[in-house]
């Protein structure tokens, strides 16, 4: 299975989500590979804490395999890890690996020549079959990594492949209204798909939502002091929501809501149940999230949709 | 109010979706085996307090609160309970609608034989009862708003034609239920010197010498009643009119018989086309208890909501019509008898004597919610504090708001209950009879509905009182804290324990108590004109001496006085907004600002006597 991550913005927590998505995955025994398709400014190696690929690695990443045409490299999180977590993964009974598929250092966006579409299709199948789950970290924004994941997934040779997007947007009006564009506008997804030769409804079908950084007012309850506070989060959380059912982007669209996290906040890495149970720095209900998130990705009744 | 009802909702919710849901399907029935009656209820006590109570819908995944989300946990995800809904409403279509597609409104297991010896034959199971109409108004009416609000946000076409389906069926079982109400409507015209006719004007006289005078008189009051009797076209014999015009000094009673009645004729109206209207086995008296029943599905057929939703189809409005009148019918006479002469009222004399013999407190306040529907209305506003007292009485009689004594009678309403023969069942089979143990949940309601329209403080907080006495007893009969109904074992030690399976009619009764209780605390709470006058002087005293400050303090923008006079301005503008709905609040917002306003002139002249 494809799943294909963007946001409208940057600083929304997608790599991070994306990067403790996959974690948890491959904590449930998946093999996962994870593409860094954010050519312009690669993170995914500092969130994995893959010292090699901190800023992209120095030669044939992601960004290389396309415009120079070597072979990408696959990092395995757990060998090349400087995160104690990572490196345990092959430890826990019944996991899965995690690859990292880096970008380039210095790499920057570039434009789509012909052969790309094919060759980027070539790599998702070999990958598909290699690995249960690839995760494409797409750049924020409209890009060229956009259009050309469009176009390989429109090819033939796809159809069998399951793509799903995730959108992933902070929980304010503009950003509800950023990511809504980002899907429904003249220059959206749905519209660059179709002239690739996507069928619009299927394509809206396989789109799902993922809030991030939502003050939660169970988990918050330090952060709210204050009766009036916690009064106006809650009426302003009501009308967010109506915004965002409005828009279709509702529960029904909802593949996740991230709570926010100081920890996440600031250091932008994969957590798991000892940074709660040990350590305590990060909350147990972001670590639930993630694993919600994870599981809703094969959760079928939840992609056919209402 | 001590009634918490977003609490009670939730825990009671809790506890049904554990006990339906424990199993991952929707398991129908409890401690009496399912009938169209009981499945009604089980759906309700979900779709009810989800249509009338802001806060608990559930008919768009986005508008279900988390807090709700948590307690219907075993019924899936937010997406997962509209579907679960549908799928129950699906289910109750199939099972209550018979081989040719009709929809069948059957007593089943709620179905008693009066003689206990006895048993209930299979056809007579199978008898249509006015409560099964009734609650299926109730329930197409809130199904169709939920199906409709759902259907917003579903984007399958498969599913969108599902949902298609249950909306029609809806349509075609409101319709179905409205022809049956309308035909177990009945006029019942008293012989003269019959026991019946005794027993209305014993009640009536209230002491007083049945003479012309009373009877006369009797007869005046009922005329306005007697004159639009007339106009019902439908469903009734042509004899009763022919009675009521050929003997003018009869009297007569109206109201829902507990089933189509006997010499009920077939609705020819359009919108009647295709609905099978089977011949009447009921006796043609009215019953209070199916009356009141059957008004209480009418409100929510009459309801704001209906017509602002607009629930009913244009073939329905013509049913509507006519139901409306027999709803206006009823109300007028039954308040008329309750509330007739200028002494004491028969409502006041407790426990009411119907005309078939019986009498109870659960009568007393079947009238008492009759005529507080009437006060709804506007009409008979001066009667609400006679309901009052009348009201505390029946708290008192009927055990909720005292405790029994040894061998206390009043315990029967509530175990068994009060046991109702249906006249004309013992022509097919034994006679059977009806039975409704949910008198302290009727009396709450009751106590919350006049509270609604009373404008008085003083008779509120009575029947605020009355209420929470109610729900405190309500809520002493679940299984456990946080259980179902019904346990009445709980508050009346002697009686036998109960069995652990969830009685539907009693939880659904509960919750409809909740609701109610949520819809008075949603009201604007009561504010007199003195209040209003008070807080609004406070408000100009403030604004005047604000001004005064203004006029004097420097306008340094930052100065700690400057920002007190903002902030009582903001103050002020908010108090000026309340001060018509909550004067007391604009009051308090005021005082303050007074208070505030008063340490600055305060001290400056402290300064002015040290200086």
């Amino acid at each position: 299975m494809l799943i294909f991550a963007t946001s409208d913005k940057g600083g929304t927590g997608r790599s991070v989500t994306g990067c403790n998505m996959a974690y948890r995955r491959a904590l449930q025994g998946e093999a996962v590979a994870y593409l860094d398709f954010d050519f312009g400014s690669p993170t995914a190696g500092a969130i994995f804490d893959v010292p090699e690929a901190e800023r992209g690695v120095d030669a044939s990443g992601l960004h290389s395999y396309f415009t120079r045409h070597t072979e990408s490299q696959q990092l395995d999180t757990a060998l090349h890890s400087d995160s104690d977590t990572l490196r345990d993964l092959p430890r826990i009974s019944g996991a899965g690996r995690l690859v990292l598929l880096p970008g380039d250092k210095d790499g920057g966006e570039f434009s789509i020549s012909a052969d790309m579409p094919a060759r980027c299709a070539q790599l998702f199948l070999r990958l598909d079959r290699e690995f249960d789950l690839c995760v494409v970290d797409l750049s924020a924004g409209r890009s060229y990594a956009v259009d050309l994941v469009l176009e390989a997934t429109a090819r033939p040779e796809l159809a069998a492949l399951t793509s799903r997007w995730l959108v992933f947007h902070r929980w304010t009006k503009q950003h509800i209204l950023a990511a809504h564009g980002l899907v429904f506008g003249e220059r959206g997804l749905l519209k660059a798909g179709e002239r690739r030769g996507h069928d619009p409804q299927r394509l809206n079908n396989s789109v799902r939502y993922v809030r991030t950084a939502v003050v939660d007012l169970c988990v918050d309850q330090e952060s709210v002091t204050r009766p009036a506070q916690g009064a106006w989060l809650r009426a302003y959380d009501q009308k967010l929501r109506e915004q965002a059912d409005k828009l279709r982007m509702g529960r029904a669209r909802l593949a996740g809501q991230i709570p926010f996290d100081p920890m996440l906040q600031w250091s932008e890495q994969v957590i798991d149940d000892s940074d709660v149970s040990g350590l305590k720095i990060a909350n147990q209900a972001t670590v639930q999230a993630f694993e919600d998130l994870a599981a809703k990705l094969s959760d079928e009744r939840f992609w056919e949709g209402l | 109010m001590r009634t918490n009802p977003r609490q009670h909702i939730l825990d009671t919710w809790r506890a049904f979706a554990r006990a339906t849901f424990g199993s991952g399907e929707w398991a129908w029935g409890g401690r009496y085996p399912s009938n169209s009656i009981s499945d009604a209820e089980q759906i309700l006590i979900l779709l009810y307090p989800a249509t009338e109570v802001a806060g608990f819908r559930l008919d768009r995944p986005d508008s279900i609160e988390d807090d709700v989300l948590a307690v219907l946990r075993p019924m899936g995800s937010g997406l997962d309970i509209p579907m679960r809904m549908l799928e129950a409403m699906e289910q109750y279509l199939a099972r209550y609608t018979d081989d040719d597609g009709g929809p069948t409104f059957t007593g089943g297991s709620y179905l008693l034989a009066e003689n206990p010896d006895e048993e209930v034959k299979q056809e007579q199971y199978a008898y249509d009862i006015t409560e099964s109409y009734s609650i299926s108004v109730t329930l197409c009416l809130s199904a169709k708003g939920f199906l409709r609000e759902f259907q917003r946000t579903v984007e399958r076409r498969e599913l969108q034609n599902r949902i298609e389906a249950v909306i029609l069926a809806m349509d075609a079982r409101l319709t179905a239920a409205m022809v049956g109400l309308l035909r177990s409507f009945v006029v019942n015209v008293l012989d003269p010197d019959s026991p019946a006719e005794a027993v209305l004007l014993r009640t009536v006289s209230q002491g007083r010498v049945v003479g012309r005078t009373l009877t006369q008189d009797l007869r005046g009051r009922l005329q306005p009643v007697r004159d639009k009797l007339p106009e019902l076209t439908f469903g009734l014999p042509p004899e009763n009119e022919q009675m009521l015009r050929d003997y003018p000094e009869r009297f007569f009673e109206c109201g829902w018989a507990w089933g189509v009645a006997q010499d009920a004729t077939d609705i020819d109206l359009a919108a009647a086309e295709g609905v099978k209207q089977p011949h009447g086995i009921a006796e043609s008296r009215p019953l209070l208890h199916f009356t009141v029943n059957a008004l209480d599905g009418l409100a929510d057929l009459f309801s704001t909501r209906t017509s602002r939703q607009g629930l009913l189809t244009s073939e329905q409005q013509s049913l509507r019509e006519a139901l409306n009148l027999r709803w206006g019918l009823a109300l007028q006479y039954w308040s008329t008898i309750a509330t007739f002469g200028s002494g004491r009222w028969a409502i006041e004399d407790v426990p009411w004597e119907a005309t078939t013999g019986q009498s109870s407190p659960y009568f007393t306040e079947l009238v008492l919610a009759i005529v507080a529907m009437a006060q709804q209305g506007g009409t008979l506003s001066g009667t609400i504090g006679r309901s009052v007292a009348v009201l505390e009485e029946l708290g008192q009689r009927g055990l909720v708001s005292r405790r029994a004594a040894e061998d206390d009678r009043g315990v029967l309403l509530h175990d068994p209950g009060v046991l109702m023969r249906l006249g004309g069942s013992e022509l097919e089979g034994p006679a059977l009879a009806w039975s409704y143990n949910g008198f302290a949940a009727a009396l709450a309601k009751t106590a919350l509905r006049v509270a609604n329209v009373s404008g008085s403080r003083r008779n509120r907080a009575r029947l605020i009182e009355v209420a929470d006495a109610s729900v405190e007893h309500l809520l002493a009969r679940r299984q456990q804290s946080d259980g179902l109904w019904d346990h009445p074992a709980n508050i009346y030690p002697r009686l036998a324990p109960a069995p652990a399976t969830p009685a539907w009619d009693m939880t659904e009764r509960s919750v409809e108590v909740f609701v109610a209780a949520a819809a008075l605390v949603s009201a604007p709470p009561v504010a007199d004109q003195g209040q209003v006058d008070q807080a609004n002087n406070k408000i100009a005293e403030a604004r005047h001496i604000l001004d005064q400050e203004r006029l004097t303090t420097p306008t340094a923008g930052g100065s700690q006085e400057q920002k007190l006079l903002r902030e009582a301005e903001q103050s002020l503008n908010r108090a000026d907004s309340l001060a018509g709905e909550r004067p007391a609040t604009a009051a308090a917002l005021a005082d303050k600002v007074l208070r505030d306003l008063d340490e600055l002139a305060f001290a400056r002249h402290a300064a002015s006597r040290s200086a």
